[in-house]
């Protein structure tokens, strides 16, 4: 039988959809099938309330590669991204921080806190950009293999082993130190003030089950300079009309070039026979078949869920199985009624035009990260919050506004189990809302609507295993040549003709669409299809 | 041969002054003290200390098997069998890795600074390549895992594993769930053999021996207060009572912040080495607590570990993290006759208010109630607490910390205790560093001393 396709994707997120548009764009016959109603898995925009839209989940562009951008003329299919111009840090005391891309301004900023600290900021970013060019194609190409005697695979590591070297001593250690301290005791080595170490330091858990004094945190720093120095693409940034629209652009791109996408389409097997990937079989029960099958779903729900441990070598089904998710977080959308003074510096201004971090210290960091470590979701969590309205007025009503909370911790595993979150879901609400009151005053009575997703809720509604944002955390042993499993880091997996093009693939979670591109490249090398 | 000068009677002070000795040096050994033995008052526990530094300072001690450890915890006490199938087949895993790991701490790192050859840094990874590609990985991939995650891999109980994993957080500043928690559990295991006949005392007993037998001018109550740096190089050190002594080579085995700033002072450092010193980390999480039981606890047991589970071991480490008194701290004993020496996990060296009076006693009385539910607490009488705070200054162990130095990734091989300070250099010429802030971490080995005087 001849197949009706060059490729299926499985799942219509921002990964399956690049991935799509690039396949398409060379000429392939691709199929994307997407179980929700809308496309962009987690990266999407719904209007849950009349009038206001929510980027319901994922709420903020960050690091959208910009090849990819100019490659799938991202721009001329509706993409327009805002710059996030600041980050705002409250605290409960009164005081506040705002830290803008003026750098005067920002230097007397903290030297209220400290001058030491104001002096040392603009040398610490330095330091971090240059870093940033050094670590930039590691999320530009396809993960090293350092156990690899190919001589190309050996080459790329000689190459990666020379740039290190280049970087000299000092930068080198630093890199070092990224990789392997925590965010706070990496911090601690440049700056005093704990007011600006812990909102900075916040970058380094978004998204995974570890607290900010945790080794390994450091590393997701750099990441916020990696947006820098792509400049004017402007890589880190809010979309206009929500995170959905990036990937509504990219859908338009990928059927621009040719792919044929379908909603409400979910999938229900990969069907495999003779260890090869043939097509899948939907909800509905139609069979479609492809020369190979490309999951962007995350990689435990593919092998486990879909494809089926008995098609699997144990080994694979082993290393699948210890793949951590442990999602840590959950999300908060509001709509408003008025906008919501903060009462450390009320009014719209430049401070509401970026995000705005809920971590008034590392310690505070810390016992919301014990909360979630015996099983509950913090009482005081740490939040990081966008006004989308602010930075686009189409996403509310006039005078109204729309408010993104990202909330963590919320562990997917609760000590009730994670199948009692639903119970649990308004007290947990109750707690943001309350612990946001600290800072707005005002907030409780301009809500009209809310809507809580817990890990739970991320779980059932967008796929997300274990309520993991990033389709499995981001440690150490889970990057690079190890991501999502050591020895299938090439978006290759144990089933032949079935790859990987998700957050799980290489270099990981975030709205970036690398492994998207990445997975297409390596499919088009290898002519796979 | 030149003069060469000893700073600590530690153990690690001892072993360089043997090794130093051994090399036709005259050597003298300047403890500011009147005993010698260090850190030894502190731990008693020999089952990391390496043979093959045992024998290269050629000492005259017997190996034992190391006594059965019980674990104790608040539902009962019993005895960790080693022949579990889980604890078995784990043990197994760690087996596989001990080769590499006692080589890489039996040898100086690898040299990572700028200029170092390309060939010595292909040298240095070959250890890595002999493990080959499917081990490689996996020690890539347990490194940093917390212990927890690791361990539960394995199927031991999370019981069991806390009784396991307790002896490896002494030197770190994590807890079970910490990220690369697991390569200090596998360092540990992979460390830990037979102990030495007499444990700490039989150990510094033979260091003694030894030294005297080697030559070495032992000087006790002779507090070095000065280094004497002269043009960029080390020619001696100033003793409290005014003497000065010259010598071709000064080797410091105290603590390194000690060493840096308050022997060398700040002005005789070279650029950027402050900062490094500045920035290395030894914050204590241990105290020691010391009494006399009237007839022996534990049936009697020699080597005994009090935590309940990995949940209740990293609440200890919570406590210690947010500087309050542990209120379920873990705890290792180590019991001889009627003297209990027990290492208490989870007490702060920064502790919130400080070590008042009230805090020792609060601590006091925790210790006893959760020795209490365990074993008879009214035999136990004498008792002593000896905090952070008190470690450091009766020992000089930095942050109270008792590895002058934490168990940490960057802080670890050739980044021990900072790159600027590898190789056991000072930055300063003439200038030696070899306490236990110094490569090899993992366990009290014994060997930085050595590796140091090697270096010489």
């Amino acid at each position: 039988m001849s197949q009706q396709y060059d490729a299926i994707i499985v799942g219509g997120g921002h990964n399956g959809l690049v991935c799509a548009a690039y396949l398409a764009k060379a000429g392939r016959k691709v199929l994307v099938l997407e179980k929700r109603h809308v496309l962009g898995g987690a990266a999407c925009s719904e209007e849950i309330y009349p009038g206001f839209t929510y980027s319901v989940c994922s709420y903020v562009v960050s690091l959208l590669r910009p090849q990819i951008i100019r490659d799938l003329k991202l721009a001329r299919f509706g993409l327009h991204v805002l710059p996030l111009e600041s980050t705002f840090s409250p605290y409960p005391d009164g005081r506040s921080l705002l830290r803008t891309a003026n750098p005067a301004e920002t230097r007397r900023e903290i030297a209220a806190f400290s001058a030491k600290d104001a002096d040392v900021y603009p040398l610490f970013g330095k330091a971090m950009g240059q870093l940033a060019r050094f670590a930039k194609p590691i999320i530009d190409e396809k993960a090293p293999d350092p156990g690899s005697l190919w001589p190309k695979e050996l080459t790329r590591l000689l190459k990666l082993g020379k740039r290190f070297r280049d970087l000299g001593d000092d930068l080198g250690l630093l890199q070092y130190k990224l990789t392997t301290m925590s965010a706070v005791d990496f911090l601690s080595e440049w700056f005093e003030t704990d007011e600006l170490i812990a909102p900075m330091a916040c970058s380094g858990i978004i998204g995974t089950m570890l607290g900010v004094k945790s080794p390994g945190t450091a590393y997701v720093l750099l990441h916020h300079y990696m947006g820098e120095i792509d400049g004017a693409s402007r890589s880190w940034g809010f979309a206009r009309g929500g995170t959905g629209a990036i990937s509504m652009a990219i859908a338009r791109s990928a059927q621009h070039f040719g792919a044929e996408i379908r909603t409400n389409a979910g999938v229900q097997q990969i069907t495999v026979r003779g260890g090869e990937a043939k097509g899948v079989v939907l909800e509905d029960g139609t069979e479609l078949s492809a020369k190979i099958v490309i999951s962007g779903a995350e990689p435990r729900l593919t092998f486990l869920g879909l494809v089926g441990e008995k098609e699997l070598p144990s080994e694979f089904v082993t290393q699948l199985k210890r793949y951590k998710l442990r999602g840590s977080s959950g999300k908060v959308n509001l709509a408003l009624d008025r906008f919501p003074d903060f009462s450390s510096r009320p009014g719209i201004g430049m401070h509401m035009r970026g995000d705005i971090s809920i971590a008034p210290n590392t310690d505070y960091l810390e016992r919301a990260y014990d909360d979630a470590k015996y099983g509950d979701f913090s009482k005081k969590p740490f939040m990081n919050i966008v006004f989308p309205s602010v930075l686009d007025p189409d996403m509310a009503p006039e005078g109204k506004h729309v408010m993104s909370i990202f909330v963590q911790y919320a562990p997917y595993h609760i000590k009730e189990g994670p199948s009692h979150w639903p119970e649990k879901r308004e007290a947990f609400g109750d707690a943001v809302i309350d612990t946001l009151s600290d800072y707005c005053p005002t907030l409780k009575d301009s809500i009209l609507h809310r809507q809580v997703l817990t890990p739970w809720d991320l779980e059932q509604e967008f796929g997300l295993t274990e309520g993991n944002i990033f389709h499995g955390e981001l440690s150490l042993e889970q990057l690079l040549f190890q991501r999502p499993v050591s020895g299938w880091a090439h978006y290759k997996t144990p089933i032949h003709k079935l790859w990987l093009c998700g957050s799980g693939a290489h270099p990981g979670g975030g709205v970036m669409g690398a492994p998207g591109q990445l997975a297409a490249q390596e499919i088009l090398k290898g002519g796979a299809c | 041969m030149g003069k060469a000068l000893v700073i600590g009677g530690g153990p690690n002070g001892l072993a360089a002054a043997i090794t130093l000795a051994a090399k036709g040096r005259s050597v003298t050994l300047l403890e500011g003290k009147c005993t010698l033995g260090g850190r030894c008052a502190v731990l008693d526990d020999t089952a990391t200390v390496q043979p093959w530094a045992v024998e290269a300072l050629g000492l005259d001690l017997e190996w034992v098997d190391a006594a059965p450890l019980v674990h104790a915890t608040s539902t009962g006490n019993h005895t960790i069998d080693h022949d579990e199938p889980a604890m078995a087949a784990w043990l197994c895993e760690v087996a596989t890795f001990t080769p590499l790991i006692r080589e890489l701490s039996a040898s100086a790192p690898p040299n990572i600074r700028l200029g170092a050859a390309w060939t010595q840094l292909l040298g240095s990874a070959l250890p890595m390549a002999k493990l080959g590609r499917a081990k490689g990985f996996e020690l890539a991939r347990i490194g940093p895992l917390c212990a927890e995650d690791w361990l539960d891999e394995s199927g031991i109980d999370r019981s069991t594993q806390a009784a396991l994993i307790a002896p490896a957080l002494l030197g770190t500043w994590m807890g079970p769930r910490s990220p690369t928690s697991a390569l200090a559990v596998l360092f540990h295991h992979a460390l830990s053999g037979q102990e030495i006949e007499g444990g700490m005392e039989g150990l510094l007993n033979a260091l003694v021996r030894r030294a005297n037998g080697a030559g070495v001018d032992i000087r006790t109550e002779a507090r070095v207060v000065r280094i004497i740096v002269e043009e960029g190089r080390a020619v001696g050190v100033t003793l409290d009572d005014g003497a000065e002594l010259r010598a071709d080579v000064v080797l410091s085995t105290i603590g390194l912040k000690n060493t840096m700033f308050s022997l060398v002072g700040h002005r005789a450092l070279p650029f950027g080495l402050d900062m490094a010193v500045e920035n290395i980390r030894s914050r204590g999480v241990v105290a020691q607590w010391r009494a006399t039981a009237a007839s022996p606890l534990f049936g009697g047991a020699e080597r005994v570990v009090v935590v309940d589970d990995t949940t209740a071991l990293e609440r200890a480490f919570d406590d210690a993290k947010h500087r309050r008194l542990p209120s379920r701290p873990a705890m290792l004993i180590r019991q001889r006759g009627e003297t209990l020496n027990a290492l208490v996990f989870g007490a702060a060296h920064d502790l919130d208010g400080g070590w008042s009076d009230e805090a020792r006693i609060s601590l006091q009385k925790t210790i006893l109630d959760t020795l209490g539910e365990r074993a008879d607490a009214s035999l136990i009488s004498n008792a002593e607490l000896i905090t952070p705070v008190d470690l450091e200054s009766t020992y000089g162990l930095e942050g109270g910390h008792l590895f002058h130095g934490e168990f940490a990734l960057d802080q670890f091989l050739s980044f021990r205790p900072h790159p600027m300070l590898s190789g056991y250099k000072s930055g300063i010429d003439g200038l030696w560093l070899g306490g236990a802030g110094m490569h090899p971490a993992g366990g009290f080995t014994l060997g930085q001393g050595i590796l140091a005087a090697g270096q010489v």
